[in-house]
């Protein structure tokens, strides 16, 4: 399996009109294992509104989630992660984002934030969420919903990794079931992805980048993120959300070549 | 050998999905008694045909805000919730006694019947909020309404402020109100609702965390 990723972050219009930052964060890497095959980790992160520091923990999930499981790769090589495992790497991202605040004497709810993580393998698939946004996969063509966004009785509500409960709330799917593409994205981009009546993905978001992403080469990566950031920022997607927005998308469907 | 073809359209998302728009409700409690005759009426039609404006001229809240405004005395549901654009202010006449307690009550139910219409609908909803903006005292049993403010602020239920003009007595409004009444200078309603709109505009806004914090009500209340 050979992954292509594009991902793009971009800021939401009501943070860009207070000078505050972007909030999101996002990564997608792709691990080798010592049998040959590839593992992709992808990662989406939200920062709280209301936390002091919520984009800085953003930040830093994403970049701690990242090394645990490359560690827990590098030392598993052939396991299957599991559902305690899974809460053991959340475990661990809440340990590191405690440190943080206290070496920066903040107090431990100020980096809060949400956390999405898909860690694609040739037998397996993981599929973990705290918060809102989705995670959407599927085998090619058809994405369906492998997490539902997270919220309370109101529209400004949802769960964080810094909630005491967190690791107990946390959507967790561990599965043999193998997706070939996969598409993470934060609540700026829930309403236009996601139909709310029959709680499925709507295709036609995703369809038009998946086709050519499935048809491109590695090296033309970085110039979709360039134009995926850019349509991200457009007036078409800031007239109906003035939030932050951030999506990864990955596909292992090479139909660019030939047979 | 497929060739790497520029791309006609640049790479993006394709068409959004049709979701109702999260919408978060305000319900206006508007005391038309005798005392309101002439010009605190005349401004607070004002001030609401205002505050109408300002929601339309605002892109998102203009799809997410929507008002509902019963009167009193007697009680009357002007309107029930409906989008700015489907929102015609009652223009209001000065009428009899002040049955506070009856309009509340009443208010509160209108609130509840609104969120169960979301929650039967999958329409995501922000915390409704409740205005009382009254120049008297209750001519009626307040106790009750009392009570349903107070548990319904534990709950989370809703966000209850009253406002007090003229002779209001600020001493009752205290003990319906969880929160702190407040004050308007002289008859500034069309700055309380310019105030207002700006807040619904933060509101319809808001995302996960952020429990909108209003802006001081600078302008139109009495410190």
């Amino acid at each position: 399996m050979n992954w292509k990723t594009a991902l793009a972050s971009a800021i939401g219009t009501s943070h860009a009109q207070l000078g505050v930052p972007c909030q999101d964060s996002c990564s997608a890497v792709v691990r080798s294992l010592p049998d040959g095959s590839s593992v992709l980790v992808a990662v989406v992160a939200d920062g709280a509104g209301s936390a002091a520091a919520g984009g800085y923990g953003a930040r830093i999930a994403n970049e701690t989630v990242q090394g645990v499981i490359e560690t827990w790769l590098i030392n598993h090589p052939t396991d299957v992660p599991d559902d305690l495992t899974t809460r053991r790497w959340l475990a661990q991202v809440r340990e590191v984002l405690a440190d943080q605040a206290l070496v920066r004497k903040l107090g431990p709810y100020d980096l809060a934030c949400t956390m999405l993580l898909a860690v694609m393998a040739r037998r397996y698939s993981v599929y973990v969420q705290i918060g809102d946004g989705a995670i959407a996969a599927g085998t090619g063509g058809v994405l369906t919903t492998a997490t539902w966004p997270q919220v309370g009785e109101y529209a400004n509500e949802t769960r964080f990794l810094t909630d005491d409960d967190a690791i107990e709330a946390a959507q967790i799917s561990c599965s043999l079931d193998v997706a070939r593409e996969v598409a993470l994205f934060t609540d700026g981009l829930q309403y236009l992805a996601l139909c709310y009546d029959i709680k499925a993905v709507h295709q036609p978001f995703f369809e038009p980048m998946l086709k050519v992403l499935r048809t491109s080469k590695p090296e033309d990566c970085s110039l979709l993120c360039e134009q995926l950031a850019h349509a991200l920022s457009s007036a078409r997607i800031n007239s109906v959300t003035d939030d932050d927005k951030t999506i990864v998308l990955a596909t292992s469907i090479d139909s660019g070549q030939d047979a | 050998m497929t060739e790497n073809t520029p791309q006609q359209v640049p790479f993006g998302p394709g068409d959004f999905a049709e979701n109702p728009e999260p919408r978060v409700a305000c319900l206006l409690l508007l005391d038309r008694s005798g005392s309101m005759q002439g010009s605190p009426i005349a401004e607070l039609n004002a001030g609401v045909d205002m505050f109408k404006s300002e929601l339309l001229s605002d892109e998102i809240a203009q799809k997410r805000a929507e008002v509902a405004v019963i009167s009193f005395g007697p009680v009357k549901t002007e309107s029930d919730f409906q989008l700015a654009s489907n929102f015609f202010p009652p223009q209001l006449e000065a009428g009899s006694d002040t049955p506070m307690g009856e309009a509340i009550k009443t208010g509160l139910q209108l609130v509840e019947g609104r969120k169960g219409l979301y929650k039967s609908r999958g329409i995501a909803y922000y915390r409704p909020w409740v205005f009382l903006i009254t120049d008297g005292a209750p001519t009626d049993d307040w106790g009750e309404a009392a009570r349903l403010v107070k548990e319904g602020e534990a709950s989370h239920s809703f966000a209850f402020f009253a406002i007090g003009v003229g002779g209001a007595n600020m001493e009752i409004l205290k003990q319906i109100s969880v929160r702190e009444p407040l004050k308007l200078q002289g008859t500034k309603f069309r700055e309380f609702f310019l105030w207002l709109s700006k807040s619904m505009k933060s509101v319809s806004r808001s995302t996960p965390g952020e429990g909108v914090k209003l802006e001081p009500p600078h302008g139109w209340a009495e410190v």
